[in-house]
């Protein structure tokens, strides 16, 4: 899906760790990153960047490849968790593994994973989500104190209630992802459109799917857009925009999760 | 075709609400096979004169042919009878009445926060789709 989402001033001050040793791939990423004009230093080595993270520790982000020579990205990032200075840098996984590997990363103490196509669209936005949960502010960017689950979106009695059993759920659950994963895809399509009239309308369909599958804080994030768009708040759209798209995530990894669902 | 009030169709062009309004059918004891769906009002349109289907649950908003344009086509211009047609919205009210407003139309307005209750013979369906709750009535007997 493509994501839209400009460069924000507010992100300027944003520092990202790139740890990766293949030249090539390394500066792929800094040009990536340096499109959204968050500042990138970058390191070749898992020893590399300890030393810079020794001398210094203002990161918000940390993108690490799992398969360095010397000290492995895994084991990297378990030096950089023991040490309470650089322990609530999230560390993002970039990886060619699969999504079986997730435990194995988590376990690590890796905060998440993207997959090493250098899509730009994936990297952001898993960027994005992190920072979204760090607060997005350098300075109080402390992730392991916020509890992600505040930011789901699942009232999994509340769903059995509504729809009878486990089973009926799971069949609901896969065409609610199914439906609004299309929805989104022309959502993004009328934002980088400008189409006022297309946003408003998926809006709608996105807004009526969440009230019935009780997703109220998609719902939250889709009328928050809504009104953005119909009240012309240009400068607060792009990150309405984020706020759906990052709720939406979030309460497809509550519901895959809770469910044991692929979706 | 006669009109076989033992079926239902569903307009919605989002899966996920034809999935669930199927699901409040099925639960208040309509057979699933009696249970018909559609995308789209066109779809409706062209499924409900091959089949004979006098019931009709249909959203508002939907890109082709939307919920008020086929009440009219069907109440309005083709002068159909025995139709029972409900419309059901995320839309406020308000704007529904408005855009009903002149259009000559007398149908029920639902929100679509209704799929999340269940429905049952008694009420639900008997108030929307009366001749579908008496084939229902009779099926039990």
């Amino acid at each position: 899906m493509n994501s839209p989402v400009a460069a924000d001033d507010s992100r300027k001050d944003i520092r990202i760790l790139v740890v990766e040793d293949v030249d090539f791939n390394r500066e792929i990423l800094a040009d990536i990153l340096a499109d959204r004009c968050w500042l990138v230093v970058t390191a070749a080595s898992g020893e590399a960047a300890l030393d810079i993270l020794a001398q210094d520790a203002d990161f918000q982000i940390i993108l690490m490849d799992i398969g360095l020579p010397g000290i492995d990205g895994m084991e990297t990032t378990r030096r950089i968790k023991k040490n309470p200075a650089t322990r609530a840098i999230p560390v993002i996984a970039l990886t060619a593994e699969t999504a079986d590997e997730q435990e194995h990363f988590l376990a690590a103490g890796l905060d998440g994973y993207v997959e090493k196509n250098f899509d730009p669209d994936q990297l952001f936005a898993a960027i994005e989500k992190h920072l979204f949960l760090a607060g997005g502010n350098r300075h109080d960017a402390h992730p392991n104190t916020v509890n992600p689950e505040e930011y789901f979106d699942l009232d999994y009695e509340a769903l059995l209630a509504i729809y009878t059993d486990e089973k009926t759920l799971c069949r609901i659950a896969r065409a609610f992802f199914t439906d609004t994963d299309k929805e989104l895809v022309r959502l993004g399509e009328a934002m980088a459109q400008d189409d006022q009239a297309g946003i408003l309308a998926c809006c709608h369909s996105l807004g009526g799917s969440s009230a019935i599958f009780t997703a109220k804080k998609l719902g939250m994030a889709v009328k928050d857009l809504d009104d953005c768009v119909r009240h012309e708040k240009k400068d607060e759209i792009e990150s309405a925009w984020r706020r759906v798209l990052f709720a939406h995530e979030s309460l497809r990894g509550s519901v895959s999760r809770r469910l044991n669902l692929s979706i | 075709m006669p009109p076989d009030y033992s079926t239902i169709l569903i307009v919605d062009n989002a899966e996920f609400i034809r999935m669930v309004a199927r699901l409040r059918l099925e639960g208040a004891g309509v057979p699933p096979k009696n249970i018909h769906e559609a995308e789209n009002g066109q779809e409706a349109y062209d499924l409900l004169t091959a089949k004979g289907i006098p019931n009709i649950l249909c959203d508002y908003e939907m890109a082709v042919m939307d919920g008020i344009e086929l009440a009219i086509k069907l109440l309005i211009t083709e002068q159909r009878r025995g139709l029972r047609f409900v419309l059901f919205s995320g839309t406020p009210m308000a704007k529904i009445v408005t855009a009903l407003a002149g259009t000559g139309l007398d149908i029920p307005v639902i929100p679509k926060t209704r799929l999340r209750e269940n429905w049952t013979q008694t009420d639900t369906i008997s108030t929307w789709f009366p001749e579908l709750a008496d084939f229902l009535t009779h099926q039990d007997r």
